[in-house]
Protein backbone atom coordinates (compact mmCIF):
# COMPACT_ATOMS: atom_id res chain seq x y z
CA UNK A 1 0.00 0.00 0.00
CA UNK A 2 0.95 3.65 -0.69
CA UNK A 3 4.57 3.06 -1.74
CA UNK A 4 4.69 6.22 -3.83
CA UNK A 5 3.48 8.50 -1.07
CA UNK A 6 5.89 7.01 1.47
CA UNK A 7 8.77 7.51 -0.95
CA UNK A 8 7.69 11.13 -1.50
CA UNK A 9 7.54 11.79 2.25
CA UNK A 10 11.00 10.29 2.65
CA UNK A 11 12.29 12.55 -0.11
CA UNK A 12 10.67 15.60 1.50
CA UNK A 13 12.32 14.72 4.82
CA UNK A 14 15.69 14.43 3.05
CA UNK A 15 15.25 17.83 1.34
CA UNK A 16 14.48 19.40 4.69
CA UNK A 17 17.45 17.72 6.37
CA UNK A 18 19.76 18.93 3.59
CA UNK A 19 18.48 22.48 3.97
CA UNK A 20 18.87 22.29 7.74
CA UNK A 21 22.46 21.10 7.28
CA UNK A 22 23.20 24.15 5.10
CA UNK A 23 21.69 26.47 7.72
CA UNK A 24 23.65 24.81 10.52
CA UNK A 25 26.88 24.98 8.55
CA UNK A 26 26.26 28.67 7.88
CA UNK A 27 25.98 29.39 11.62
CA UNK A 28 29.12 27.39 12.44
CA UNK A 29 31.19 28.99 9.69
CA UNK A 30 30.00 32.52 10.39
CA UNK A 31 30.75 32.16 14.12
CA UNK A 32 34.21 30.95 13.32
CA UNK A 33 34.82 33.71 10.79
CA UNK A 34 33.75 36.37 13.30
CA UNK A 35 35.94 35.15 16.15
CA UNK A 36 38.96 34.48 13.94
CA UNK A 37 38.39 37.63 11.82
CA UNK A 38 38.26 35.44 8.71
CA UNK A 39 36.75 37.38 5.81
CA UNK A 40 36.95 34.33 3.54
CA UNK A 41 34.66 32.33 5.84
CA UNK A 42 32.14 35.17 5.87
CA UNK A 43 32.14 35.27 2.06
CA UNK A 44 31.55 31.52 1.94
CA UNK A 45 28.50 31.95 4.17
CA UNK A 46 27.10 34.67 1.92
CA UNK A 47 27.51 32.40 -1.10
CA UNK A 48 26.16 29.36 0.68
CA UNK A 49 23.03 31.02 2.02
CA UNK A 50 22.18 32.76 -1.27
CA UNK A 51 20.70 29.50 -2.58
CA UNK A 52 18.49 28.89 0.45
CA UNK A 53 15.63 31.05 -0.88
CA UNK A 54 15.33 28.76 -3.88
CA UNK A 55 15.57 25.65 -1.69
CA UNK A 56 12.75 27.10 0.44
CA UNK A 57 10.58 27.61 -2.68
CA UNK A 58 11.33 24.09 -3.92
CA UNK A 59 10.36 22.50 -0.61
CA UNK A 60 7.21 24.64 -0.40
CA UNK A 61 6.24 23.53 -3.90
CA UNK A 62 6.89 19.93 -2.99
CA UNK A 63 4.65 20.28 0.09
CA UNK A 64 1.85 21.96 -1.88
CA UNK A 65 2.00 19.25 -4.54
CA UNK A 66 1.76 16.55 -1.88
CA UNK A 67 -1.18 18.33 -0.23
CA UNK A 68 -2.93 18.53 -3.59
CA UNK A 69 -2.21 15.04 -4.86
CA UNK A 70 -2.30 12.98 -1.68
CA UNK A 71 -4.84 14.94 0.39
CA UNK A 72 -3.04 13.79 3.51
CA UNK A 73 -4.60 13.32 6.93
CA UNK A 74 -3.34 12.57 10.44
CA UNK A 75 0.43 11.97 10.72
CA UNK A 76 0.96 12.62 7.01
CA UNK A 77 -0.81 15.98 7.22
CA UNK A 78 1.22 16.92 10.29
CA UNK A 79 4.49 15.90 8.59
CA UNK A 80 3.79 18.02 5.53
CA UNK A 81 2.40 21.06 7.37
CA UNK A 82 5.40 20.92 9.73
CA UNK A 83 7.76 20.89 6.75
CA UNK A 84 5.89 23.84 5.26
CA UNK A 85 6.34 25.86 8.45
CA UNK A 86 9.88 24.73 9.32
CA UNK A 87 11.24 25.65 5.94
CA UNK A 88 10.44 29.31 6.66
CA UNK A 89 12.38 29.20 9.94
CA UNK A 90 15.33 27.52 8.21
CA UNK A 91 15.35 30.16 5.51
CA UNK A 92 15.25 32.92 8.16
CA UNK A 93 18.14 31.27 9.99
CA UNK A 94 20.06 31.38 6.70
CA UNK A 95 19.16 35.08 6.37
CA UNK A 96 20.40 35.86 9.87
CA UNK A 97 23.65 33.98 9.23
CA UNK A 98 24.09 36.00 6.02
CA UNK A 99 23.44 39.23 7.93
CA UNK A 100 26.09 38.26 10.47
CA UNK A 101 28.47 37.43 7.62
CA UNK A 102 27.93 40.87 6.07
CA UNK A 103 28.62 42.61 9.37
CA UNK A 104 31.65 40.39 9.92
CA UNK A 105 33.10 41.45 6.56
CA UNK A 106 32.50 45.07 7.48
CA UNK A 107 34.07 44.70 10.93
CA UNK A 108 37.12 42.82 9.62
CA UNK A 109 37.62 45.50 6.98
CA UNK A 110 37.19 48.40 9.40
CA UNK A 111 39.11 46.88 12.28
CA UNK A 112 41.78 44.62 10.78
CA UNK A 113 43.61 44.23 14.06
CA UNK A 114 41.46 45.70 16.80
CA UNK A 115 38.28 43.60 16.57
CA UNK A 116 37.33 42.32 20.02
CA UNK A 117 34.46 39.87 20.03
CA UNK A 118 33.03 39.35 23.54
CA UNK A 119 33.24 35.76 24.81
CA UNK A 120 29.54 35.84 25.46
CA UNK A 121 28.83 36.32 21.74
CA UNK A 122 30.83 33.18 21.04
CA UNK A 123 28.84 31.37 23.70
CA UNK A 124 25.58 32.68 22.23
CA UNK A 125 26.65 31.49 18.83
CA UNK A 126 27.55 28.02 20.09
CA UNK A 127 24.27 27.71 21.97
CA UNK A 128 22.19 28.97 19.01
CA UNK A 129 23.99 26.59 16.64
CA UNK A 130 23.42 23.70 19.03
CA UNK A 131 19.74 24.62 19.39
CA UNK A 132 19.26 24.55 15.61
CA UNK A 133 21.05 21.18 15.37
CA UNK A 134 18.98 19.68 18.17
CA UNK A 135 15.71 21.13 16.89
CA UNK A 136 16.34 19.48 13.54
CA UNK A 137 17.35 16.25 15.28
CA UNK A 138 14.11 16.40 17.31
CA UNK A 139 12.13 16.71 14.09
CA UNK A 140 14.02 13.97 12.27
CA UNK A 141 13.76 11.53 15.19
CA UNK A 142 10.25 12.71 16.15
CA UNK A 143 11.68 13.18 19.67
CA UNK A 144 9.53 15.40 21.88
CA UNK A 145 11.98 15.35 24.82
CA UNK A 146 14.83 16.71 22.68
CA UNK A 147 12.49 19.40 21.34
CA UNK A 148 11.59 20.47 24.88
CA UNK A 149 15.33 20.62 25.66
CA UNK A 150 15.77 23.12 22.81
CA UNK A 151 12.93 25.28 24.09
CA UNK A 152 14.50 25.32 27.57
CA UNK A 153 17.85 26.46 26.19
CA UNK A 154 16.33 29.65 24.86
CA UNK A 155 16.43 31.34 28.26
CA UNK A 156 20.22 30.87 28.37
CA UNK A 157 20.61 32.57 25.01
CA UNK A 158 18.36 35.43 26.10
CA UNK A 159 20.41 35.82 29.26
CA UNK A 160 23.66 35.85 27.29
CA UNK A 161 22.20 38.49 24.99
CA UNK A 162 21.45 40.70 27.98
CA UNK A 163 25.04 40.27 29.20
CA UNK A 164 26.48 41.04 25.77
CA UNK A 165 24.40 44.20 25.63
CA UNK A 166 25.57 45.29 29.08
CA UNK A 167 29.22 44.65 28.23
CA UNK A 168 29.03 46.49 24.94
CA UNK A 169 27.15 49.43 26.41
CA UNK A 170 29.94 49.66 28.97
CA UNK A 171 32.48 49.51 26.15
CA UNK A 172 30.70 52.36 24.33
CA UNK A 173 30.85 54.44 27.49
CA UNK A 174 34.58 53.67 27.98
CA UNK A 175 35.76 53.88 24.35
CA UNK A 176 33.58 56.30 22.44
CA UNK A 177 35.83 56.09 19.38
CA UNK A 178 35.07 52.40 19.07
CA UNK A 179 31.29 52.77 19.54
CA UNK A 180 30.54 51.70 15.92
CA UNK A 181 32.18 48.33 16.44
CA UNK A 182 30.23 47.81 19.66
CA UNK A 183 26.90 48.65 18.01
CA UNK A 184 27.60 46.21 15.14
CA UNK A 185 28.44 43.52 17.68
CA UNK A 186 25.14 44.18 19.49
CA UNK A 187 23.33 43.73 16.18
CA UNK A 188 25.18 40.46 15.60
CA UNK A 189 24.15 39.31 19.08
CA UNK A 190 20.55 40.20 18.23
CA UNK A 191 20.75 38.09 15.07
CA UNK A 192 22.03 35.17 17.14
CA UNK A 193 19.19 35.65 19.59
CA UNK A 194 16.75 35.53 16.64
CA UNK A 195 18.40 32.34 15.34
CA UNK A 196 17.73 30.75 18.74
CA UNK A 197 14.08 31.87 18.48
CA UNK A 198 13.79 30.16 15.08
CA UNK A 199 15.28 27.01 16.62
CA UNK A 200 12.52 27.20 19.26
CA UNK A 201 9.92 27.49 16.48
CA UNK A 202 11.36 24.42 14.78
CA UNK A 203 11.29 22.55 18.10
CA UNK A 204 7.64 23.52 18.57
CA UNK A 205 6.83 22.24 15.09
CA UNK A 206 8.69 19.02 15.86
CA UNK A 207 6.43 18.60 18.90
CA UNK A 208 3.33 19.36 16.81
CA UNK A 209 4.43 16.78 14.26
CA UNK A 210 4.30 14.09 16.95
CA UNK A 211 1.45 15.23 19.19
CA UNK A 212 -0.76 17.37 16.93
CA UNK A 213 -0.68 20.05 19.62
CA UNK A 214 0.56 23.56 18.99
CA UNK A 215 2.37 25.26 21.85
CA UNK B 1 -25.56 17.32 22.79
CA UNK B 2 -28.32 14.79 23.28
CA UNK B 3 -28.07 11.55 21.36
CA UNK B 4 -31.30 10.97 19.45
CA UNK B 5 -30.05 7.58 18.38
CA UNK B 6 -27.63 5.37 20.24
CA UNK B 7 -26.51 1.78 20.36
CA UNK B 8 -25.53 -0.10 23.49
CA UNK B 9 -23.42 -3.25 23.28
CA UNK B 10 -24.81 -4.11 19.88
CA UNK B 11 -23.86 -7.56 18.55
CA UNK B 12 -25.03 -8.95 15.24
CA UNK B 13 -24.48 -12.34 13.67
CA UNK B 14 -25.19 -13.51 10.13
CA UNK B 15 -25.44 -17.21 10.95
CA UNK B 16 -22.18 -18.00 12.73
CA UNK B 17 -20.39 -14.95 11.38
CA UNK B 18 -20.34 -12.08 13.86
CA UNK B 19 -20.62 -8.85 11.87
CA UNK B 20 -20.94 -6.40 14.78
CA UNK B 21 -19.13 -6.80 18.10
CA UNK B 22 -20.26 -4.91 21.18
CA UNK B 23 -20.79 -1.60 19.39
CA UNK B 24 -21.84 1.33 21.59
CA UNK B 25 -22.16 4.64 19.78
CA UNK B 26 -24.10 7.86 20.38
CA UNK B 27 -25.40 9.75 17.37
CA UNK B 28 -26.10 13.28 18.62
CA UNK B 29 -29.07 15.30 17.41
CA UNK B 30 -28.48 17.70 14.47
CA UNK B 31 -25.06 16.32 13.82
CA UNK B 32 -23.62 14.32 10.96
CA UNK B 33 -22.02 11.06 12.06
CA UNK B 34 -19.81 9.41 9.44
CA UNK B 35 -19.15 5.67 9.62
CA UNK B 36 -15.85 4.74 8.00
CA UNK B 37 -13.83 1.57 7.63
CA UNK B 38 -12.69 -0.95 5.01
CA UNK B 39 -15.16 -3.10 3.07
CA UNK B 40 -16.70 -5.76 5.25
CA UNK B 41 -15.96 -3.92 8.51
CA UNK B 42 -19.62 -3.79 9.52
CA UNK B 43 -20.42 -0.14 8.93
CA UNK B 44 -23.25 -0.78 6.45
CA UNK B 45 -24.61 -3.57 8.64
CA UNK B 46 -24.55 -1.12 11.54
CA UNK B 47 -26.39 1.52 9.48
CA UNK B 48 -29.05 -0.96 8.34
CA UNK B 49 -29.56 -2.13 11.89
CA UNK B 50 -30.51 1.42 12.92
CA UNK B 51 -33.84 1.13 11.10
CA UNK B 52 -34.15 -2.65 11.33
CA UNK B 53 -33.47 -3.33 7.67
CA UNK B 54 -31.56 -6.45 8.69
CA UNK B 55 -34.64 -8.05 10.25
CA UNK B 56 -35.47 -10.04 7.15
CA UNK B 57 -31.97 -11.30 6.42
CA UNK B 58 -32.08 -15.09 6.96
CA UNK B 59 -30.08 -16.28 9.96
CA UNK B 60 -29.55 -12.83 11.43
CA UNK B 61 -29.33 -12.57 15.22
CA UNK B 62 -29.06 -9.32 17.11
CA UNK B 63 -28.20 -8.67 20.75
CA UNK B 64 -27.82 -5.40 22.61
CA UNK B 65 -29.86 -2.28 22.10
CA UNK B 66 -30.56 0.39 19.52
CA UNK B 67 -32.25 3.28 21.29
CA UNK B 68 -34.25 5.78 19.27
CA UNK B 69 -35.29 8.65 21.56
CA UNK B 70 -34.58 6.37 24.50
CA UNK B 71 -36.68 3.47 23.28
CA UNK B 72 -35.21 0.16 22.16
CA UNK B 73 -36.22 -0.38 18.53
CA UNK B 74 -36.14 -4.14 19.09
CA UNK B 75 -38.90 -3.99 21.73
CA UNK B 76 -41.64 -6.44 20.71
CA UNK B 77 -44.26 -3.67 20.56
CA UNK B 78 -42.12 -1.44 18.34
CA UNK B 79 -43.95 -0.63 15.09
CA UNK B 80 -41.31 -1.02 12.37
CA UNK B 81 -43.26 1.07 9.84
CA UNK B 82 -43.47 3.89 12.33
CA UNK B 83 -39.75 3.53 13.11
CA UNK B 84 -38.90 3.86 9.42
CA UNK B 85 -41.05 6.95 9.18
CA UNK B 86 -38.78 8.53 11.78
CA UNK B 87 -35.55 7.00 10.55
CA UNK B 88 -35.26 7.28 6.76
CA UNK B 89 -32.71 5.63 4.49
CA UNK B 90 -31.02 6.72 1.27
CA UNK B 91 -29.08 4.06 -0.61
CA UNK B 92 -25.88 3.97 -2.59
CA UNK B 93 -27.51 3.65 -5.98
CA UNK B 94 -30.31 6.10 -6.69
CA UNK B 95 -33.47 3.96 -6.66
CA UNK B 96 -36.45 6.12 -7.57
CA UNK B 97 -39.69 4.20 -8.12
CA UNK B 98 -40.65 3.79 -11.80
CA UNK B 99 -43.32 6.46 -11.54
CA UNK B 100 -43.56 10.24 -11.81
CA UNK B 101 -41.41 12.58 -9.74
CA UNK B 102 -44.55 13.71 -7.93
CA UNK B 103 -45.69 10.18 -7.12
CA UNK B 104 -42.23 9.21 -5.88
CA UNK B 105 -42.43 11.90 -3.21
CA UNK B 106 -46.15 11.43 -2.46
CA UNK B 107 -45.73 7.67 -2.10
CA UNK B 108 -44.69 7.67 1.57
CA UNK B 109 -47.26 10.23 2.79
CA UNK B 110 -50.00 8.33 0.91
CA UNK B 111 -48.92 5.12 2.61
CA UNK B 112 -49.37 6.93 5.89
CA UNK B 113 -52.92 7.88 4.95
CA UNK B 114 -52.57 11.37 3.52
CA UNK B 115 -54.92 11.71 0.53
CA UNK B 116 -55.78 15.42 0.13
CA UNK B 117 -54.32 16.87 -3.07
CA UNK B 118 -53.45 20.24 -1.57
CA UNK B 119 -51.70 18.64 1.38
CA UNK B 120 -49.78 16.28 -0.89
CA UNK B 121 -48.84 19.19 -3.18
CA UNK B 122 -47.42 21.00 -0.19
CA UNK B 123 -45.48 17.98 1.01
CA UNK B 124 -44.07 17.35 -2.47
CA UNK B 125 -42.91 20.95 -2.86
CA UNK B 126 -41.50 21.17 0.65
CA UNK B 127 -39.62 17.87 0.28
CA UNK B 128 -38.21 18.74 -3.15
CA UNK B 129 -37.13 22.13 -1.86
CA UNK B 130 -35.59 20.43 1.18
CA UNK B 131 -33.58 18.19 -1.13
CA UNK B 132 -32.47 21.20 -3.21
CA UNK B 133 -34.02 19.95 -6.44
CA UNK B 134 -37.33 21.84 -6.62
CA UNK B 135 -36.10 24.43 -9.12
CA UNK B 136 -34.78 21.73 -11.41
CA UNK B 137 -37.97 19.65 -11.54
CA UNK B 138 -40.91 21.93 -10.67
CA UNK B 139 -42.01 22.16 -14.33
CA UNK B 140 -41.95 18.43 -14.95
CA UNK B 141 -43.38 16.82 -11.84
CA UNK B 142 -45.44 14.44 -13.94
CA UNK B 143 -42.40 13.16 -15.81
CA UNK B 144 -40.86 9.85 -14.84
CA UNK B 145 -38.23 10.12 -12.11
CA UNK B 146 -36.16 7.68 -14.16
CA UNK B 147 -35.68 10.37 -16.82
CA UNK B 148 -33.51 12.40 -14.45
CA UNK B 149 -29.71 12.27 -14.12
CA UNK B 150 -28.10 10.13 -11.39
CA UNK B 151 -27.44 13.12 -9.15
CA UNK B 152 -31.01 14.36 -9.58
CA UNK B 153 -32.40 10.88 -8.94
CA UNK B 154 -30.43 10.69 -5.71
CA UNK B 155 -31.86 14.03 -4.57
CA UNK B 156 -35.35 12.71 -5.47
CA UNK B 157 -34.61 9.77 -3.17
CA UNK B 158 -33.58 12.19 -0.43
CA UNK B 159 -36.79 14.20 -1.03
CA UNK B 160 -38.75 10.96 -0.85
CA UNK B 161 -37.14 10.21 2.51
CA UNK B 162 -37.89 13.75 3.74
CA UNK B 163 -41.55 13.56 2.68
CA UNK B 164 -42.52 11.48 5.71
CA UNK B 165 -40.84 14.01 8.02
CA UNK B 166 -38.22 11.80 9.64
CA UNK B 167 -35.89 12.84 12.46
CA UNK B 168 -32.96 10.82 11.24
CA UNK B 169 -31.58 10.26 7.76
CA UNK B 170 -29.33 7.28 7.11
CA UNK B 171 -27.24 7.47 3.96
CA UNK B 172 -25.34 4.44 2.67
CA UNK B 173 -22.58 5.71 0.37
CA UNK B 174 -25.16 8.05 -1.12
CA UNK B 175 -22.71 9.82 -3.44
CA UNK B 176 -20.39 7.02 -4.50
CA UNK B 177 -22.21 6.59 -7.82
CA UNK B 178 -22.31 10.32 -8.57
CA UNK B 179 -20.03 12.75 -10.43
CA UNK B 180 -18.15 15.46 -8.47
CA UNK B 181 -20.75 18.19 -9.13
CA UNK B 182 -23.67 16.03 -7.99
CA UNK B 183 -21.58 14.89 -5.04
CA UNK B 184 -20.90 18.49 -4.09
CA UNK B 185 -24.64 19.28 -4.28
CA UNK B 186 -25.48 16.37 -1.98
CA UNK B 187 -22.73 17.40 0.44
CA UNK B 188 -24.08 20.96 0.56
CA UNK B 189 -27.49 19.45 1.10
CA UNK B 190 -26.23 17.38 4.03
CA UNK B 191 -24.86 20.55 5.64
CA UNK B 192 -28.30 22.21 5.26
CA UNK B 193 -30.30 19.16 6.32
CA UNK B 194 -28.48 18.70 9.60
CA UNK B 195 -30.14 21.86 10.92
CA UNK B 196 -33.39 19.89 10.98
CA UNK B 197 -32.33 16.28 10.89
CA UNK B 198 -29.79 13.99 12.44
CA UNK B 199 -27.71 12.33 9.76
CA UNK B 200 -25.67 9.15 9.73
CA UNK B 201 -23.63 8.41 6.61
CA UNK B 202 -21.49 5.52 5.47
CA UNK B 203 -18.70 6.65 3.19
CA UNK B 204 -15.54 5.23 1.64
CA UNK B 205 -14.44 8.73 0.76
CA UNK B 206 -12.23 10.04 3.56
CA UNK B 207 -12.27 13.58 2.20
CA UNK B 208 -16.06 13.48 2.19
CA UNK B 209 -16.13 12.32 5.80
CA UNK B 210 -13.79 15.20 6.67
CA UNK B 211 -15.92 17.71 4.78
CA UNK B 212 -19.41 16.80 5.94
CA UNK B 213 -19.30 15.04 9.29
CA UNK B 214 -19.18 16.35 12.85
CA UNK B 215 -18.20 13.05 14.37
CA UNK B 216 -16.61 10.04 12.82
CA UNK B 217 -16.70 6.39 13.83
CA UNK B 218 -14.09 3.94 12.56
CA UNK B 219 -15.12 0.29 12.25
CA UNK B 220 -12.81 -2.67 11.73
CA UNK B 221 -13.74 -6.37 11.68
CA UNK B 222 -17.13 -5.55 13.23
CA UNK B 223 -15.66 -3.55 16.10
CA UNK B 224 -15.98 0.15 16.71
CA UNK B 225 -12.30 1.00 17.05
CA UNK B 226 -12.62 4.72 17.65
CA UNK B 227 -15.28 7.42 17.54
CA UNK B 228 -14.70 11.11 18.04
CA UNK B 229 -14.92 14.60 16.69
CA UNK B 230 -14.04 14.50 12.98
CA UNK B 231 -11.22 17.05 13.26
CA UNK B 232 -9.58 14.98 15.95
CA UNK B 233 -10.00 11.66 14.10
CA UNK B 234 -8.39 13.04 10.94
CA UNK B 235 -5.63 15.02 12.63
CA UNK B 236 -4.65 13.08 15.75
CA UNK B 237 -6.43 9.72 15.83
CA UNK B 238 -5.97 7.93 19.13
CA UNK B 239 -5.78 4.37 17.81
CA UNK B 240 -2.98 3.24 15.52
CA UNK B 241 -5.45 1.17 13.47
CA UNK B 242 -7.47 4.32 12.74
CA UNK B 243 -4.32 6.17 11.71
CA UNK B 244 -3.22 3.30 9.46
CA UNK B 245 -6.64 3.13 7.78
CA UNK B 246 -7.21 6.84 7.13
CA UNK B 247 -3.68 7.31 5.84
CA UNK B 248 -4.16 4.43 3.42
CA UNK B 249 -1.72 2.01 5.02
CA UNK B 250 -4.32 -0.74 4.73
CA UNK B 251 -7.92 -1.20 3.67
Amino acid sequence: MRKTFDAELLELGQELTDMALQAQTAIDVVTNSLTSRDAEGARQVLEGTAGLDQVERDIENHCLTLLLRQQPVARDLRTISTALKMVTDLQRIGDQAANIAELTLLLVEQHPSGLEVPDHIQQMSQRAGMMVRQAIAAYTARDVAVAHGVINLDDQVDELFTRVKEELIERIVQERDNADQAVDLIIIAKYLERIADHAVNIANWAIFCVTGKLQ
Amino acid sequence: MQAILKTEHLDLWYGTNQALKDVSLDMPEHQVTALIGPSGCGKSTFLKTLDRMNDLVPGVRIEGKVLYRGRNIFDPDMDVTSLRRHVGMVFQKPNPFPMSIYDNIAYGPRTHGIRGKRELDEIVERSLRGAAIWDEVKDRLKKSALSLSGGQQQRICIARALAVEPDVLLMDEATSALDPISTSKIEDLIADLKKEYTIVIVTHNMQQATRVSDQCAFFLHGELVEAGETGQIFSVPKDKRTEDYITGRFG
